[in-house]
């Protein structure tokens, strides 16, 4: 199987503290790579590290090795003597991110997907009209949508404004899509929603997903990825391992460290 | 517990007195200005015996209405804004978004130096500009309608700046970030997302300095206007402004009547302020529902 992500040696800081320490490991461009882990592991560091958003935060420095296959191969993310690197805003834009809580642009429905497609794409209206649509019923929530387009997005609910976010990153057409923990902020019902989402999303695209709920990293993974003070601890397969089992290694995998994360967005 | 009930209730009520002193000034200010000024608001008040379409056209001069100070002060207050939009809000958007911490304290520092000048100073300041302009590069300058608008631009100013960089801090750090992870670059970031969510902050700033700028007599006194211009024949010419000619009025009159018409005339100050107020927030909300894209 193609390998969508390569991390190698990877290690990231913030001023002294260092968050992540050297860490190796492929995603594999089918299916779901879940980061499991507790609070303050290192997940949504790592995950970061993948589009170098680590990067808006002050005094953060990476190194290692990160290579995305965003459409041509396997390319370096991080400059290096010799390795010809995208944009920051290049890459970002085919790395696609939903964040723990739905983050909305203040504006309505339709323009949170038109407003970054004519922005960041620099598309003409109607094509940024026809791939808003297309992204909503992908995440099959257009039927919900369709009459209230010029509403405000804050005014859906919080499953529904979750959708909207993947929507808006769908729409960009990205090569793989990141997920901190997308449905910490969501019930039930909508987390279900949610997960099934994921579920079919993986067919077209690499996802790497974040949580620290065995029961959904075990129903969502394909590979599972346990880390623990910013480290790699364990991996598995689909089916190797069940929730309780992987509660019990969750438990184990370090002591509750502080939150690894830049406290901007909870995560 | 009883006391802590009593001081409670206390300190409600006190704090209900608080509000209450503002909401009274403001009654009372309102009710004697209409009181007075309301009377005199008509056709002579403001064209005195020329007729108003001929006055509006600036066919036939008028000497002895209003018409040419409102005139004035709203060419004195579109000319300031002109002057002092682009950089208060551009150094307001600089100072939060780019600025290091260390360009950020001196401007700070600059800002807090503008803002608690005192407008005589400034008026003072751009009659010395033009004595020493006289002096050397151009003998031919003299104070004026840009230049009171130059002065007034630079009062004005740190109220933008200030405003601009509130707002522009005020919007919520996951905005900044969404739009980062979507791939807005830095520019695109700022004002395609920033600025517009921030807006109604920076309005209310340029709403305040356009309040600042129709009411100082201060700068202008110095600068260019007279008691009597007529309409202002361009930016190099001396002009009319209601707060002066409620200046002088007060300071001047020579009967009842003089002094009932500079009622008039604070009550139309009044009017015109509040009209550029409203003016000023419906743009907002035009533009606010331009951007979000809501119906």
């Amino acid at each position: 199987m193609s390998i969508a992500a390569r991390i190698d040696d990877l290690c990231v800081s913030f001023g002294r503290r260092e968050i992540l320490h050297q860490v190796s490991f492929d995603i594999q461009a089918g299916g779901i790579t879940v980061l499991a882990g507790r609070s303050g592991s290192g997940k949504t560091t790592l995950l970061r590290a993948l589009n170098r958003l680590n990067e808006t935060f002050p005094h953060c420095r990476t190194s290692g090795w990160v290579e995305l296959d965003l459409g041509q191969g396997l390319e370096p993310v991080y400059p290096a003597p010799g390795a010809a690197v995208r944009s920051l805003a290049l890459l970002r834009s085919r790395v696609g991110m939903v964040f723990q809580t739905p983050n909305v642009l203040p504006v309505s429905v339709e323009r949170n997907l038109v407003l970054p497609l004519a922005v960041v794409a620099g598309l003409p209206e109607a094509e940024c009209r026809h791939r808003a649509e297309n992204a909503l019923k992908s995440v099959a929530l257009w039927s919900e949508v369709k009459d209230r387009l010029s509403m405000n997005a804050d005014r859906l609910s919080g499953g529904q404004q979750q959708r909207l976010c993947l929507a808006r990153a769908l729409a960009l057409e990205p090569a793989m899509l990141l997920l901190d923990e997308p449905t910490a902020s969501l019930d039930v019902h909508a987390t279900a929603e949610i997960e099934d989402l994921l579920l079919q999303l993986a067919r077209q695209y690499p996802l790497v997903v974040v949580t620290h709920h065995p029961q959904q990293a075990v129903r969502l993974g394909d590979r599972l990825i346990v880390m623990a003070d910013g480290h790699v601890r364990q991996q598995f397969e689909r089916g190797s391992i069940d929730a309780d089992t992987l509660a019990r290694v969750l438990a184990g995998a370090g002591a509750d460290s502080p939150e690894a994360a830049p406290a901007c967005l909870p995560g | 517990m009883r006391c802590s009930l009593f001081s409670q209730a206390w300190l409600r009520w006190l704090l209900r007195c608080c509000a209450l002193v503002p909401c009274i000034a403001v009654f009372f200010l309102l009710a004697f200005l209409l009181y007075k000024g309301l009377p005199q608001l008509g056709v002579p008040l403001f064209f005195d015996d020329v007729p108003p379409l001929d006055a509006l056209l600036g066919r036939r001069p008028v000497w002895d209405g209003l018409w040419p100070a409102c005139a004035g002060t709203l060419y004195l207050v579109g000319l300031t804004l002109a002057l002092a939009l682009f950089p208060g809000v551009g150094c307001g958007l600089y100072l939060a978004e780019f600025a290091s911490p260390h360009q950020a304290a001196h401007i700070r520092l600059v800002m807090d130096v503008l803002a608690g000048t005192p407008s005589i100073v400034m008026g003072l300041f751009g009659f010395t500009l033009i004595l020493f302009l006289r002096h050397s590069f151009a003998p031919g300058a003299n104070t004026s309608l840009l230049l009171a608008a130059c002065c007034l631009a630079l009062l004005i100013l740190p109220v933008l700046v200030t405003a601009t960089c509130e707002a522009l801090e005020a919007v919520p750090g996951s905005l900044r970030l969404t739009g980062t992870a979507l791939g807005f670059t830095r520019r695109q970031l700022a004002r395609r997302l920033l600025l517009p969510a921030a807006a109604p902050g920076i309005w209310g700033g340029i709403i305040l300095a356009m309040g600042r700028a129709a009411e100082d007599t201060a700068v202008i006194m110095l600068t260019g206007v007279v008691a009597n211009a007529g309409l202002p024949a361009g930016l190099g010419d001396k002009f009319e402004a209601l707060p002066f000619s409620i200046f002088y009025t007060a300071a001047q009159y020579q009967d009842t009547n003089e002094l009932l018409r500079g009622f008039g005339a604070a009550l139309v100050l009044l009017l015109l302020s509040s009209f550029l107020l409203l003016c000023a927030r419906r743009m907002e909300v035009r533009f606010r529902r331009r951007w979000q894209g809501v119906s």
